[in-house]
This record gives structure tokens, sequence and C-alpha cells, in this order.
């Protein structure tokens, strides 16, 4: 799934996110009246929403490591980008932001749920584990003023535009 | 008829996929972990960024109800979207519990977005050591 990721990102213009999908597929064949099923993989390009040229600057990985993958959200505003991740049950210190090579990484972990002695599980759909999520950073963005806080399992991540970067407005003299 | 019914499922199979964008804007509907102590019954919310006063619980005989509106955060006010993986919206979980619960001892507590339901079970439904005597 790895090496056709990497070659249908190839072929796809700048700013398609791409998901590779295992797919079942099922057809009714009329003449042995049978359910046909083929299993194939498949690539979904969907384009992120990017407004223009300029803009194209995050390519989000949705590949999750684990069962366990938060949600983003990113939003563009004028003089920064944030991304919000919910993280319910994650505590602040086992999570962890890494900035190289212009790559964004939020990696931490979640923590099994310890389940008390003679206990039994009634429902357990709260998955547990390892998670990373990498955004793809463009040049604009000053890396060094990055900020992030954690509330009530949502984490914020501030990422400042550059001052080059800001919208200006030149009047005319 | 049959392209009718291979439409129908590529049609059903189409919708179902991770890469369709309403999967991730479907309605918010929380994940929730129930676990059964010999003394309490022991329940987990993910309720990440859902304010307190916006969930409701209730008991009705068995019968534990927990509700809500996940509401969106209105704070990010001029935004272009690049991507929107977060739901919103009311939502609404009901759970049969095993035994009857002492209704005015449940505790709830609300910590780094996940709501825990402590459910103490009444004097009648904890389990019992019954002694059988062997003639």
């Amino acid at each position: 799934l790895q090496s056709a990721k990497s070659e249908a990102v190839q072929r796809l213009p700048f700013g398609t996110s791409v998901e590779i999908l295992l797919v079942t597929k099922r057809r009714f064949n009329s003449t042995t009246n049978h359910l046909e099923e083929t299993m194939f993989v498949t690539v979904k390009r969907y384009p992120t929403f990017f407004n223009n040229e300029l803009d194209r600057l995050f390519d989000t990985d949705r590949v999750a490591s684990t069962t366990f993958s938060p949600a983003m959200d990113i939003a563009e505003q004028e003089n920064e980008y944030v991304l919000v991740l919910e993280t319910p049950g994650v505590k602040k210190e086992d999570v962890k932001l890494n900035v190289e090579d212009n790559v964004l990484t939020i990696s931490g972990e979640r923590k099994n749920h310890q389940l008390p002695e003679k206990a039994s599980w009634m429902r357990n759909e709260i998955s547990t584990g390892g998670f990373t999520r990498t955004v793809k950073l463009s040049k604009n963005i000053n890396a060094e003023k990055i900020s992030a806080e954690l509330n009530d399992g949502v984490l914020k991540i501030v990422l400042p535009k550059q001052e080059a970067a800001k919208p200006r407005t030149i009047t005319i003299n | 008829m049959q392209k009718e019914i291979n439409r129908m499922f590529d049609t059903f199979w189409r919708g179902g996929t991770l890469a369709d964008r309403s999967f991730y804007e479907g309605e918010f509907s929380p994940a929730v972990d129930i676990a059964e102590e010999d003394d309490q019954c022991l329940v987990k919310v993910e309720l990440p960024g859902v304010a307190k006063d916006d969930v409701k619980i209730t008991m009705e005989g068995n019968l534990l109800t927990i509700s809500g509106e996940k509401k969106e955060q209105k704070e990010t006010k001029k935004s272009n979207y690049h991507s929107l993986e977060r739901s919103y919206g009311s939502f609404s979980r009901s759970f049969t519990l095993p035994t009857t619960v002492q209704g005015d001892k449940v505790g709830a507590e609300y910590k780094d977005g996940v709501l825990t339901i402590n459910l103490p079970k009444a004097e009648e439904a904890k389990r019992k050591q019954i002694e059988v005597k062997v003639h």
C-alpha cells in the first residue's frame, strides 16, 4: 500500500491528498444468481482546500500508525495557522511536538485503561496506544514561534506566519 | 435489473469509504468504555472540547443515558479551512446496566476531555458469597 501511495503521489498535481484504500466490491451476477466479490486497491484523491498557488502549504498525512488517530482541523487565519487535534484522555506530558526539515510531527500516547481486578468490560470502544500525525509546513511559517496548549482533551497549536507572508496593504502616495 | 443492483452497490461503497468528506463531517457520537466491577460500574465517555454544562446524565431504572451537544467553537472567526476532521452536533447514548444502581450516590467528573461516571451498585445487587454445605 505504501508503494502504491508514493507512486500515486508522484503522479498527482500538488495540492491533492491521496488515500489508499482496500475496497471490496460486490456485484450481482444474474446468470449465476450469485454475489461476486472482488477486492482491489483503490486511490482516492480529493483536493485540499487551497485557494491559490501561495496557499498550497499543507499536505497532511492521514495514514495512522495505530488505531488511535486524533481528528485534526487546520485553519488559516490572517496572521497564523491553527491546528486543532482531539486527544481526549491524553496527558500533557505524553504529547510531543517536533519540527524537523519543515515537518511538524505531533506524537503521543494514550495510556491503556487499567481494568481493576475482578472487573470486566461491558463495552470497550475507546482505543488506546501511540499516535502520530505529521504536517508539512510551508517556508512562510515561523517555526521558532510555534505554541501549543492542551485543554479539555483539545490540543491547539498556533503556527505564526513570517512577517513577509502576512498580507499587507500598500498605500499609494 | 442487474444494472440497478450494481448501481446500488456502487453508491453504497462509494458512500461508505473513509475518503468521503461527509464521513468526517458526520454526526458526533462519543466512544464509551463501561467496566463492571464488584461494587460499581465505571463509565468513561470521550468528550473532547465539550463544555460540562452541555452534558446531561440521566438514570431511569437500569437505563443510563448520556446526552448533550458538542458545539463548534466560534473563536476561529475569519478562517480558511484546509482540513476539517472534527465533528459536532448533539449526541445521545443509552446503556442498560446489568444491576440496579444507588441513584443518589452516582458521581461524575470531567477531566482532560473524558467524562468519568461512577455508578455504585445497590446493596442487593452486589455479589454475595454463598456458602453451600455439603452433607
